[in-house]
């Protein structure tokens, strides 16, 4: 249906008729405009079946992408293998099993949520591939400095794992936020597990997922959290339940 | 952004910043879990940026295009949803419990969410408080300090892009 293009008292006049919002008075003037020009009937009763329809609708939430899920996307044609310079594999989202989660429900496990590079042995390539404009593939001097310095590797160290499982981690602080470092293997294949960021005073970012593999992986998980406000980093099963944790080093002011 | 700029046309950075926001807005919406809805909208520009070379073939804009390839991700999303066990202390999927029982009721949500999503901000806001919040186009005014007048005239321009949205979708 295409309605002529009103003056604005008459935009509005039809927008309370449609909302049943006129007054007395709004009311007279309204049916004086259907009684001079019949096509305002018209398109008040198609507008309010929009009306009634947008009614199925409880809420809306408004929200906007934060620093993590910019970098997820935009990294993706660098991880095409099909670009020049692209060339790690990016791992489709997969059904995770239902189950009890503690904080919501992952329904994707975006193993593209970062980067997910198996690899049989050898790692460690990309350790010093990264600025801090985000992850990058191009290899290039590591920065050093004390934790928090943007861009630098910080080793960090997990504990409580399972006996068979073995992780080497480092952290990169970012302006945008903090990435994970993850060289690992032990991990029972096939099963997801997740990656959060705990701040100091208890809040959680998710960084990301991995599933776990036959063979050594290595991958890197982006956290819109600062290095600063990082408690610890802790690795969960399927169930929420913690597999691993890092109490990493407080940044102190530099 | 010369990696992201392929001859097609299809920008990965620009199409990022000019529709990212909405397509998470819809996601968000349609989901009511914003993990979940961030691992939709990765995949809808995953794969666009595979499709890219499709894209010069596509009639419509490029926010139609992203929108279309979101929708199969989020409803495939929603439906897998709605097949599992909803536990009632989650709110996320309390949120979603209306949407469990039909296809079809995920299908109109999409449409509408989707709808709203491509409003300006402005547009949506004035449906958003109005219909959906419940409050009259005065107290909005009191809230946003926007002439009562301005918003109803708002709602009626609102009210013919869902119009027309909606239409669009359904074709």
């Amino acid at each position: 249906m295409t309605d002529r293009e009103r003056p604005p008292h008459e935009a509005a006049l039809i927008a309370g008729a449609v909302s049943g919002d006129l007054d007395p008075e709004g009311r007279r003037t309204y049916e004086a405009l259907v009684a001079a020009d019949p096509s305002v009937a018209a398109e008040t009763a198609s507008l309010r079946e929009v009306w009634v329809r947008l009614g199925r609708m409880d809420r809306w939430v408004e929200t906007d992408p934060d620093p993590s899920l910019t970098a997820r996307v935009l990294g993706l044609s660098a991880d095409d293998p099909d670009v020049p310079g692209g060339s790690r594999p990016v791992a489709t989202p997969v059904a995770l099993p239902p189950g009890p989660r503690p904080r919501g429900r992952w329904l994707l496990a975006a193993a593209a949520a970062v980067v997910l590079l198996v690899v049989g042995g050898a790692t460690g390539t990309w350790l010093a591939g990264h600025d801090d404009g985000g992850t990058s593939a191009e290899p290039a001097a590591p920065t050093q400095g004390p934790p928090g310095t943007l861009g630098a590797v910080e080793p960090i160290d997990f504990a409580g794992e399972p006996a068979a499982v073995d992780i080497d981690a480092s952290l990169v602080a970012h302006t945008w936020g903090t990435e994970t470092v993850l060289d690992m293997d032990g991990f029972t294949p096939g099963e997801p597990y997740r990656v959060v960021l705990v701040g100091a005073d208890g809040g959680e970012e998710q960084s990301g997922t991995f599933l776990g593999s036959e063979v050594r992986i290595a991958c890197r998980m982006n956290g819109a959290l600062l290095r600063e406000d990082v408690d610890a980093v802790e690795i969960r099963d399927a169930d929420g339940d913690v597999v691993a944790t890092s109490d990493v080093p407080t940044v102190t002011a530099g | 952004m010369g990696r992201s700029a392929p001859a097609t046309g299809f920008d990965l950075a620009d199409a990022w910043r000019d529709h990212g926001s909405a397509l998470l807005g819809y996601a968000v919406n349609c989901l009511g879990d914003r993990g979940a809805a961030e691992d939709c909208v990765q995949e809808t520009f995953l794969r666009a940026w595979r499709a890219r070379d499709r894209y010069a073939e596509h009639r419509g804009s490029e926010r139609t295009w992203l929108f279309a390839i979101a929708r199969n991700v989020v409803v495939d999303a929603a439906r897998a949803r709605a097949r599992r066990p909803v536990p009632v202390d989650d709110d996320g999927l309390r949120h979603l419990a209306d949407t469990t029982s039909e296809h079809d009721r995920v299908e109109d949500r999409a449409t509408l969410v989707a709808a709203l999503a491509q409003l300006s901000a402005e547009h949506r806001e004035v449906l958003v408080a109005v219909r959906l919040e419940g409050l009259t186009y005065a107290e909005l005014a009191a809230r946003t300090d926007v002439p009562v007048a301005t918003l109803r005239t708002r709602c009626y321009h609102a009210l013919r892009a869902m119009r027309a949205l909606v239409g669009e979708e359904s074709r």
